[in-house]
């Protein structure tokens, strides 16, 4: 075995921690990149050779890079995400809505609701009174202004939750095409044992804002593809991307592809917050809005088609409101016209103001559901806000296990900037190292060729 | 446990987040004052303050009715103060009267009693907020007028009985009107039962005496015919003296219905209202005939009518007037009327000043229950700010505490010491 050894042993060496520096050097490039996974060089031993009875090494190799990353918990924060992601948008939308409410406070619809009876009480004092029966219909058109802007802000909340809810299958459907994509190339890349971890990082990086959306589920095949099946329904594989599209049906939303008409089963991620939301939710509260104005428009017409009017001659039989329906409150145009057709009178005597009496203690009858209409709206109030409070609750739970799950991930992919450094002076010190041995390698081939001189 | 770097600034953000996150929230509250911004911040704490603002408008709105309502009495017991000392002046005359060195000068005593009557009708008359105070619910006329020939007073609205009932508690509906009827009117009160196990087509007869404007005196037959279980038919008639009827046709007959239960009249035609006004304009009759005290029970129907005066204050002076331009001096009958009159003023006016009193209490008890009520809402909603601030303090300093950890070691790692 000659001095030129060395040379090749050291060469091995300069070119393996060249590598390794390499390495470091994105490592340290990529530190603040939340995307990407921390590699390491793993070096091994070059094979040996025997010479005689002796077996001498033969320097080192860089077999391969290492792409650090724990599936496990690419998983665990894959279901995470749907869990955060679904209650956060829930709690956005609700956050929206229950400002329509302008509860608790002198404009929400509870103390307009108030004003609305209370005139009917004062002008049961003074039922003559031109002043307090044009308040009677100025509070009664404030009520009605106020349910409309409600109630149209919330069907404004649902209409944004469908374009919303189309540029999130829109979303959705480019993510699929680009890990079809990505599959493909790493497949590709991945021949030859190499692995190619930045497509691997660009992958799962497009698979978790996917998990953000909606629910998925992800297998990895042997040749590194992955499989991603929403809801049940196959997504998407290294063969073919799957196109979503968004159906409303009776008012209900549903995921389906292309070719099949079953929906998909979404069950979390921020469509299906919107879905249940768009669907469930917000027509529940419409709902409730609608009991309680109907109840209210017909209860007062009941009683006042039961008085008689202010007018010459005196009128009975008029209903106060035309009728209430879809946030639409309309008040009889002649009692707006004329506010003595306003029939507060029980006998037809001017100075009579019974009937105006018996429709400000509406405010206190069991008119719906058992209860006063302020306690069925009071339940609807309180309804937005429990579900908003524990979409807040439960956001931030699942936040601080997401938050866990990020910082395992960062303890297994992140890059340490002192460790990297840390590395750099090691392999530093590596190549100086196998460069000096060159030079005692060619120091020694000089001893022998001054020996030959 | 291997620390990358983005686990420690990841920890920081997360950290900072909360603690501005927090601080964030104690600006916005101590800013407003206000615990409670939306819905979701107390759901239960949101329906408690609606539910107690809610009670408190009711409170302002009951404050506001027994305002009006107080002022509406007020206003009624000054015009009956004002006629009940007419009605004492004139009594006093009366009494004067009876002095026989009196008795030439009937015509000036005359005067004044005209006098006292217009200041009578007057008070009677009154108006406020647009409403006749004794003019029930009726406000189409004044109460009472002349007669087209300037000799006897009478009732010119259609009904001047009306209650003005308001409310002025959740469960307190207070009348807030001195009806012209209950004031000023004859109102013959019948009492006793009717035979509740009496046949269809038995008739009860009965009779009692009532009064034209001018005092004379007339005969009120009365008819009650079982018609159906708990039910007659009321017919009646008004004879004069000669005993011939008054009307040319016979005045309808009334539908009155008992209560099986409590034998107590529910309804006359249909209405609750328990009495009826017998009004005869070309003879000055006007009277309300009040059933309400007569029940139906088993036994013999047994029936008394009493009238509280026999003709208004009003036309009893006219007709003392009269008679003093006449020389007559007024009778003891006559006096008596006046009399009953002036106590029966005062007894109304006790009346009003309790309707009066019960408004003022509870004025007073709405206002303590608003006071109770403001009480609870600042509980529920106000910020307590000496806490508030303490811990925006806290939460202050967590911040900048967290800012200059975090500027100490961020930026730091091993490069620093090579």
């Amino acid at each position: 075995m000659g001095v030129s050894r060395i040379f090749d042993i050291s060469q091995s060496s300069l070119a393996a921690y060249q590598q390794a520096l390499n390495i470091t050097s994105n490592n340290i490039a990529n530190a603040s990149n939340p995307d990407y996974s921390r590699q390491t060089p793993v070096l091994s031993t070059a094979k040996s050779q025997s010479n005689g009875t002796l077996i001498f090494g033969s320097g080192v190799n860089l077999d391969y890079i290492q792409r650090q990353r724990d599936t496990l918990v690419d998983s665990q924060i894959r279901a995470n995400n749907q869990k955060y992601s679904d209650n956060s948008k829930r709690s956005d939308i609700l956050g929206q809505i229950e400002q329509l409410f302008g509860e608790p406070s002198d404009l929400g619809l509870s103390n307009v609701m108030d004003s609305f009876f209370n005139s009917w009480s004062a002008a049961s004092v003074s039922p003559n009174s031109s002043a307090l029966r044009m308040n009677v219909v100025t509070s009664a058109q404030n009520l009605a202004t106020k349910v409309k802007d409600i109630y149209e802000g919330i069907t404004e909340a649902k209409s944004s939750l469908m374009s919303d809810a189309k540029n999130t299958v829109a979303t959705i459907n480019s993510y699929l095409k680009q890990i079809q994509d990505l599959n493909n190339q790493i497949i590709a890349g991945s021949l030859n044992n190499q692995q190619p971890s930045d497509l691997l990082d660009q992958r799962d990086s497009v698979i978790d804002s996917l998990s953000k959306l909606v629910n998925i589920n992800v297998t990895t095949d042997s040749s590194n593809g992955v499989m991603v099946s929403i809801g049940g329904t196959l997504a998407v594989d290294k063969n073919m991307a799957n196109e979503f599209q968004l159906k409303e049906v009776n008012g209900n939303l549903s995921l389906t592809t292309g070719t099949d008409s079953f929906s998909t089963n979404v069950t979390g991620g921020e469509l299906f917050a919107i879905k249940e939301i768009y669907s469930k939710t917000i027509p529940g509260y419409l709902d409730q809005i609608n009991a309680v104005m109907t109840s209210l428009s017909d209860s007062v017409n009941q009683l006042h088609a039961t008085g008689f009017t202010n007018a010459t001659p005196t009128q009975t039989g008029l209903n106060f409101f035309d009728g209430y329906n879809e946030g639409i409150l309309t008040i009889n145009q002649d009692i707006m016209r004329d506010p003595n057709k306003i029939a507060l009178s029980k006998d037809g005597t001017s100075g009579n103001g019974d009937i105006a009496t018996k429709i400000a203690e509406l405010s206190s009858a069991k008119l719906l559901n058992g209860a006063t209409l302020a306690d069925n709206y009071g339940s609807l109030i309180s309804e937005v806000g429990t579900q908003k409070q524990f979409s807040d609750q439960m956001a931030q739970a699942n936040q601080l296990v997401l938050q866990q799950l990020e910082q395992q991930k960062s303890s297994v992919s992140g890059v340490s900037l002192d460790e990297e450094m840390a590395n750099v002076l090691k392999f530093q010190r590596s190549y100086e190292a196998s460069a000096k041995m060159i030079k005692i390698g060619d120091e020694m081939l000089q001893t022998i060729l001054s020996m030959v001189q | 446990m291997r620390i990358s770097d983005a686990m420690i600034t990841n920890n920081f953000n997360h950290a900072l987040n909360q603690t501005k996150a927090r601080y964030d929230k104690l600006s916005i509250q101590i800013a407003t004052q206000n615990k409670i911004q939306k819905p979701s911040d107390s759901p239960s704490g949101t329906i408690r303050i609606n539910r107690l603002t809610s009670q408190m408008n009711q409170s302002d709105s009951f404050s506001n009715n027994i305002q009006n309502g107080l002022s509406f009495i007020n206003n009624s017991i000054m015009s009956m103060e004002s006629i009940q000392t007419e009605t004492s002046s004139t009594l006093t005359k009366l009494t004067e009267l009876v002095n026989a060195t009196n008795g030439g000068d009937y015509t000036s005593y005359a005067d004044a009693i005209d006098l006292s009557v217009k200041a009578m009708m007057d008070a009677a008359n009154a108006e406020y907020d647009g409403n006749y105070l004794f003019g029930g619910t009726d406000n189409s006329a004044a109460p009472f007028g002349m007669t087209a020939d300037q000799q006897a007073v009478e009732v010119k609205a259609n009904d001047i009985s009306g209650k003005h009932e308001i409310k002025i508690s959740a469960n307190i509906t207070q009348k807030i009107n001195m009806s012209g009827t209950e004031v000023f009117g004859t109102i013959v009160k019948g009492t006793g039962t009717l035979d509740k196990d009496s046949v269809v087509g038995d008739v009860s007869s009965k009779q009692t005496k009532v009064y034209d404007a001018e005092g004379n005196e007339y005969t009120l037959n009365l008819n009650f015919t079982k018609t159906a279980a708990n039910t007659y038919s009321l017919s009646y008639d008004i004879l004069d003296g000669s005993n011939a009827s008054i009307y040319t046709s016979a005045p309808a007959s009334q539908n009155l219905v008992f209560d099986a239960d409590t034998n107590r009249l529910t309804t006359i035609n249909g209405n609750t209202n328990q009495q009826l006004n017998i009004k005869a304009a070309d003879k000055k009759i006007d009277f309300t005939f009040d059933l309400s005290s007569v029940l139906e029970k088993s036994g013999a129907s047994a029936m008394a009518f009493s009238a509280n005066q026999k003709t208004d204050i009003f036309n009893t002076l006219m007709a003392i007037s009269k008679n003093l331009k006449l020389g007559i001096a007024p009778t003891a009958e006559q006096q008596t009327a006046v009399s009953d009159f002036n106590k029966h003023m005062l007894s109304k006016l006790g009346e009003a000043g309790n309707v009066s009193n019960q408004f003022s209490n509870v004025a007073d008890q709405n206002t303590q229950q608003k006071l109770i009520l403001q009480g609870l809402v600042s509980k529920e909603k106000d910020v307590d700010m000496a806490q508030a601030i303490m811990d925006l303090q806290a939460e202050d300093n967590a911040m900048q505490m967290s800012y200059k950890i975090s500027a100490m070691i961020l930026p730091k790692s091993l490069l620093n010491y090579l």
